[in-house]
C-alpha cells in the first residue's frame, strides 16, 4: 500500500471530521510520520474518546466510507477504498481521555493538518504493543531515534514500567545512547529512595554513619549532619552517589568542630 | 570539680591525632575525662588503638562507656581490654571512684539500650526478638543500678551510651526514640539521686535536659556540642549536703 494514498484518506478522514466536534488525534504510523519518522504504509489510526467512536463511524459513513463492525471491544473500523482508518477509542486497555487529546499538537501532514498524538504518549503506546509474540524491536529502534527530543523518557519508563518488553526495550536505549540511560529509570517514591539512602550510609562500610540525615524534594536530595573529618564528607558523597539517577546532592553535613571548650557550664544545687 | 565530657567522636583509622591537640591541656582545664561511648566508627580493634592512642598519657582520670558503634564488628569486649590496658577505665555495670583535689567523684557506667520512653516505649510481649531486646535494656538498666548503688561518693554522675530521657533528644525525629534510648535508664538515676547524667548517640538531639527526678542530663554527642569535649563544673560541698 501506498503512503500517499494513506495520506489522501487521511485527509478525506480529517476533512469529515472538522466542524463536528469531535475531538481525535492522529496516531500510530502517521503520527510518527508527522513527528519525523519514516512514512507509514500500513493504516491511519485515530484516537478518540470511547463516547465519540460511534458518531464518528456515522459520520465517516456519511462521507462515503465503508464501516465494519470488529470483534474487538477498544476500536471500530472504517475503510476508505482499501485504505483501513481505526477508530481507536482504548488502546492497549486504556482509554483515550481529554488530557491525552489535549496533549495532541496540530501538525502538518501530508496535504492536511490534524492534532497528532504527543510523542511521548506515541511513544507509550507503541511500546505497549510488545508482547511475545510481537517483540520486533527493528522498526522501534528507527522511531526511537527519530522522536527522541520529543520524548520524555522518564515518564515512557513510568507508564510502561510494567511490561518487560518495554523494560528491556528502553535498557537497549540506553546502552546503544539513544537516549540516556539514566532518563528512562523509574524514579523511586521518595520515602524509598530515603530509607535506602540513610541504610546505605550506615550500613555501607565506607561510611558507617546513622547520624547523617536524608531529605528527598523532588529532583534534590538534602544530607544535614555531622561528621568526623571532612574526607568522611566525601564518602558520604561517593555512597549517596552510587544510589542515585540523576538527583542533585546538597551536601550540608558538618565537620566536627573539634577545638577546646571556651567555657564551662556551672551544675549548681 | 570539673568533668570533661564527649561521645561519639567515631574515630577512625584515619583519624589518627585529630582529638589530640584539643586534649594535650586537659590536665590543666579538667579534673577528669567522661567518655559516652561510640569512640569508634566500625567498633574494630584497630580502631581502638587509634582511640587509646589519642587518650594515652593525658594526666587526668578516663571512665568511658562504649557504644553501638564499638560493637559493630563484635568485638567489644576486645576494645574494652585494649582501653584498659592504656588507663581507661571501661564501665559496663561498674562504678570507679577518683578521689579528686575538690571532693570524690563516684561514675557508673552502662552502654543501656533503647526501647523508648514513658508511654511510647517497646515492651517485654510478643516474639522472642522483642523480649531480647527490652531484656537488654532491662538488663542494662539493672546492672546500672547496682553500680550507683555501690557509690558514697561527694558526687555522683551516671554514665550511658543511649539516653535515659527524652528531653535530651529535641532535635531528632520523634519517630526514632526508641531506637535512642529507655526510660528504664533514668529509673537508677533519679533512685540514687545523682547529681548529673551524661550520655551520647543522639546526633541531632539537644545539650540539656532533667530527669523527672530533677537530675540535670547532658547530651555530650560531639555533634550536639560541638567542640572536643564539654565542660561541667560541680561544687562537691553543695552537692553533698543535698543528699
Amino acid at each position: 500500500m501506498e503512503a500517499e494514498a494513506l495520506l489522501q484518506s487521511l485527509t478525506r478522514v480529517v476533512t469529515a471530521l472538522d466542524g463536528t466536534g469531535i475531538r481525535f488525534a492522529v496516531a500510530g504510523g502517521l503520527a510518527v510520520y508527522a513527528r519525523g519518522g519514516p512514512p507509514s504504509d500500513h493504516d491511519v489510526d485515530l484516537f478518540l474518546k470511547p463516547g465519540d467512536a460511534d458518531r464518528a463511524a456515522e459520520v465517516l459513513t456519511a462521507a462515503g466510507l465503508r464501516r465494519v463492525h470488529p470483534p474487538e471491544d477498544w476500536l471500530t473500523k472504517v475503510y476508505d477504498g482499501d485504505i483501513l482508518v481505526d477508530l481507536i477509542h482504548g488502546p492497549n486497555h486504556r482509554p483515550v481521555t481529554d488530557e491525552l487529546l489535549d496533549r495532541a499538537a496540530l501538525m502538518r501532514i501530508g496535504s492536511t493538518a490534524a492534532p497528532v498524538v504527543a510523542g511521548t504518549d506515541l511513544l507509550v503506546d507503541k511500546l505497549l504493543v510488545l508482547s511475545a509474540h510481537r517483540c520486533d524491536f527493528a522498526p522501534l529502534l528507527r522511531i526511537a531515534r527519530d522522536l527522541r527530543e520529543q520524548v520524555d523518557w522518564t515518564d515512557v519508563a513510568v507508564q510502561v514500567s510494567a511490561s518487560p518488553y518495554a523494560r528491556a526495550f528502553l535498557a537497549l536505549l540506553g546502552d546503544l545512547a539513544v537516549i540516556d540511560p539514566k532518563e528512562a529509570l523509574v524514579p523511586e517514591p521518595p520515602q524509598y529512595l530515603v530509607a535506602r539512602l540513610s541504610r546505605a550510609l550506615a550500613e555501607d562500610p565506607r561510611t558507617a554513619e546513622l547520624g547523617v540525615h536524608v531529605t528527598v524534594r523532588g529532583e534534590h536530595v538534602h544530607l544535614t549532619g555531622e561528621v568526623t573529618c571532612p574526607a568522611r564528607k566525601e564518602e558520604v558523597d561517593a555512597v549517596v552517589g552510587e544510589y542515585l539517577t540523576g538527583e542533585l546532592v546538597h551536601n550540608d553535613v558538618r565537620v566536627a568542630d573539634v577545638r577546646e571548650p571556651a567555657s564551662a557550664e556551672e551544675i549548681g544545687r | 570539680m570539673r568533668i570533661a565530657a564527649v561521645g561519639d567522636v567515631h574515630l577512625g583509622e584515619d583519624s589518627r591525632g585529630l582529638l589530640r591537640p584539643a586534649l594535650e591541656h586537659l590536665a590543666g582545664t579538667a579534673d577528669v575525662l567522661l567518655l559516652a561511648g561510640d569512640l569508634t566508627r566500625h567498633g574494630t580493634v584497630e580502631e581502638a588503638r587509634v582511640v587509646a592512642d589519642e587518650l594515652a598519657g593525658l594526666g587526668v582520670p578516663i571512665a568511658a562507656v562504649l557504644g553501638n558503634h564499638d560493637h559493630h564488628s563484635d568485638s567489644g569486649e576486645m576494645i574494652s581490654n585494649l582501653l584498659r590496658e592504656t588507663g581507661v577505665d571501661v564501665l559496663e555495670g561498674e562504678a570507679v571512684r577518683y578521689d579528686l583535689p575538690d571532693g570524690s567523684l563516684g561514675v557508673a557506667g552502662v552502654k543501656g539500650f533503647g526501647g523508648g520512653f514513658a508511654g511510647k516505649c517497646a515492651s517485654r510481649f510478643g516474639e522472642r526478638e522483642m523480649k531480647d531486646f527490652v531484656e537488654h535494656t532491662m538488663a542494662s538498666a539493672d546492672s546500672l543500678r547496682k553500680a550507683l548503688q555501690t557509690l558514697d561518693t561527694d558526687v555522683v554522675v551516671a554514665l550511658t551510651h543511649y539516653a535515659p530521657i527524652p528531653g535530651t533528644l529535641h532535635g531528632e525525629p520523634p519517630e526514632i526514640h526508641p531506637f535512642l534510648g529507655s526510660y528504664l535508664l533514668c529509673e537508677p538515676i533519679d533512685e540514687v539521686g545523682a547529681d548529673l547524667a551524661l550520655h551520647g548517640h543522639a546526633h541531632f538531639g539537644c545539650e540539656q535536659g532533667v530527669t523527672p527526678g530533677g537530675v540535670r542530663v547532658r547530651n555530650v554527642a560531639q555533634p550536639v556540642i560541638r567542640k572536643a569535649y564539654a565542660l561541667y563544673e560541680l561544687h562537691p560541698a553543695e552537692l553533698s549536703a543535698r543528699r
